[in-house]
């Protein structure tokens, strides 16, 4: 026989608490618009809280798409701050739909927000208004989607605040990109300062790779003479401004090739020469620490081919990192007597 | 309060801030969070969205944290603290004065810039490490160079100047520029707190022109006097010295010779009969 324990388990259940009912979707979004100051803290802190649902995110789309309802730009910025609808290419598509549409700069700039990080935020990057293609310069990813659109609008004039934001997101650029971007901008073909501009803001090592370790040719076949003059300007200018402003990982490379690679530093010596004249004495610190790591140890061959750029160097550096310089130098000089003739010699201008 | 109004006028509604007035940058970033409460940037994307560096955003931030306007939001981002507000308490006494974006900054701007358009001559605020801070239109046109690409580097290029040298020595210096008619004056200055050049750049050639005529009449001048009175005066005087030996009608014709170079001039006094 067996104990029926049903109707104890049912009594032991516990009550489960309803919670008390908040102001759904659409009155916070009214709060957060219309009400007293702290009422609309207290519904945009809740706004932030809601993670709303596939019929939240519709409602919230409805409200972006009416065009009388007061509650858009909240309703925009939650759409921004929620974007679990990223993940639908219709909802997308949506969106992208609705910026295009969206005449107010403040509500299409927050449109353009919620686009951030995708590559469609490019799209806008020349929208009239400057709210917008600020935006949309903030969002616009570095990707091989986007870098067509960024390039062709700054050939096309952005302002100059915004020019800066993309140019400043070219520096963490991959350097697997570098070469695409070149390849862009051989076929915008833009104006000399323009050029010098936007070839400053890629990083060095591709661009010194492509435009000076190639021997300032293209790598591929150039059949018209035009192309290749056009090439020329973009090596001529590249060439130009990584003499002019090396960054301290081109200098660090240029270094450590020069020592492992005595055909490397034969071939580059002028350009070497010319960089280490023009190297910022802020780097100086750094670029000492990295020759008496590379030269630990070293062969006598390796020492006297970066002495030569070290005496180029240290006449740039002055206080403790040209002091720095100078013991390291008389460190050199003290592993060999030839070494220390070489050394000389480089110091008199003699070699 | 129309929907374009809506952050600037939510984040004075929403957020009297109880804090004392802030610096450039926390008021900034501020400006940034309020026009949308939703933004959760991190230091990066702020340094981004501001045009400033990490390093200078990182004092703001930690003093708006510490002040209770904003929070951390995960993913080491920032946004805007709603909790610590109380709506019962007036703090119109402390209230964060947050320009209006969009009207009377971007007005006064408009109207700088229409006055720095008007003037006679370029003119240009430069940041001696490079950026521009203004630059009128006529600066451009004179120095025949783009007026938004003008920085330090493009000034250097163009004049042989450096604005660096110019801060770091704190003297002003006026240089003619090439045979352009060009006068260019650089002035260390402050800007914002801090260093910067003013650059004047004025069309003299009208002036040098002016001024070589008046030297070539001056010397013409001067070489009529030698011709018409000084060697005149020089006969007459030998024959005052010498009355018996000169020749009388030569000093009477010096005399005449100067009487009417003098009448050219116009500057022969009627005798009194």
């Amino acid at each position: 026989m067996v104990l029926d324990i049903r109707n104890l388990r049912e009594e032991a259940a516990p009550v489960a608490e309803v919670p008390p009912s908040g102001p759904d979707l659409d009155q916070l979004l009214e709060l957060a618009t219309n009400a007293r100051p702290g009422e609309q803290a207290r519904a945009i802190g809740q706004l932030r809280l809601l993670v709303p649902s596939a019929t939240g995110l519709e409602r919230l789309l409805e409200i972006v798409e009416d065009p009388k309802d007061g509650r858009r730009l909240p309703a925009i910025q939650m759409l921004g701050y929620h974007r679990p609808w990223l993940a639908s290419a219709k909802a997308m598509r949506r969106m992208v739909g609705l910026t295009h549409k969206e005449r107010d700069p403040d509500l299409a700039a927050a449109l353009v927000w919620t686009l951030r990080q995708c590559d469609e935020a490019a799209e806008f990057l020349v929208r009239e208004e400057r709210a917008v293609a600020r935006e949309a310069a903030l969002g616009t990813p570095i990707s091989r989607q986007t870098l067509a659109a960024i390039t062709a609008a700054l050939a096309a004039g952005l302002p100059a605040d915004i020019a800066a934001v993309l140019l400043s997101k070219f520096r963490g650029m991959h350097p697997a990109l570098v070469r695409y971007v070149v390849d862009l901008l051989f076929e915008l073909q833009p104006g000399d300062h323009l050029l010098r501009k936007l070839l400053a803001g890629l990083p060095q090592l591709p661009l010194f790779e492509l435009f000076v370790e190639a021997g300032q040719t293209a790598p591929r076949v150039l059949a018209e003479a035009e192309q290749a003059r056009i090439w020329q300007r973009m090596a001529r200018i590249a060439a130009q401004f990584l003499q002019d402003e090396p960054s301290t990982e081109l200098m660090c490379h240029l270094l450590s090739k020069s020592g492992e690679d005595e055909s490397f530093a034969r071939r580059h010596a002028r350009f070497l020469q010319r960089t280490m004249q023009r190297t910022d004495s802020s780097l100086g610190a750094d670029l000492i620490g990295h020759l008496e790591r590379l030269t630990f140890r070293a062969s006598e061959d390796k020492v006297a081919r970066l002495a030569q750029l070290l005496v180029g160097l240290s006449e740039q550096l002055d206080g403790a990192a040209g002091h720095r310089a100078a013991l390291l130098l008389e460190d050199w000089k003290g592993r060999s007597a030839a070494l220390k003739l070489k050394i000389y010699h480089l110091e008199q201008g003699i070699s | 309060m129309g929907p374009d109004t809506y952050a600037v006028a939510q984040a004075e509604q929403l957020l009297s801030l109880p804090a004392p007035p802030q610096t450039e940058i926390q008021r900034e970033l501020l400006a940034e969070f309020l026009r949308n409460p939703f933004l959760d940037d991190d230091i990066q994307g702020l340094a981004v969205r501001t045009g400033r560096r990490r390093a200078d955003l990182l004092t703001g931030l930690e003093a708006l944290v510490e002040a209770g306007l904003l929070q951390d939001a995960g993913r080491r981002g920032f946004m805007l603290d709603l909790e610590q507000l109380d709506p019962e308490i007036e703090y119109a006494d402390k209230m964060l004065v947050l320009p209006e974006v969009g009207e009377e900054v971007e007005e006064a701007k408009a109207d700088e810039s229409a006055l720095a358009d008007v003037l006679p001559f370029g003119v240009a605020l430069l940041r001696p490490e490079g950026p521009q801070i203004m630059a009128n239109a006529a600066i451009g046109r004179l120095l025949e160079l783009e007026v938004e690409t003008l920085d330090a580097a493009a000034f250097i290029a163009r004049t042989g100047c450096d604005p660096a040298l110019i801060c770091a020595g704190e003297v002003a210096t006026t240089f003619p520029l090439e045979d352009s008619g060009l006068e260019v004056q650089v002035h260390p200055c402050q800007y914002a707190g801090a260093p910067a050049v003013l650059v004047v750049v004025q069309d003299q050639s009208l002036q040098r022109e002016i001024t070589q005529v008046h030297i070539q009449l001056q010397e013409e001048l001067f070489a009529e006097l030698r011709g018409e009175v000084a060697e005149p005066l020089q006969l007459i005087r030998t024959y005052l010295e010498n009355p018996d030996v000169a020749a009388l009608g030569t000093a009477r014709a010096a005399f005449e010779q100067i009487e009417m170079f003098l009448q050219s001039f116009l500057l022969q006094i009627r005798s009194e009969d």
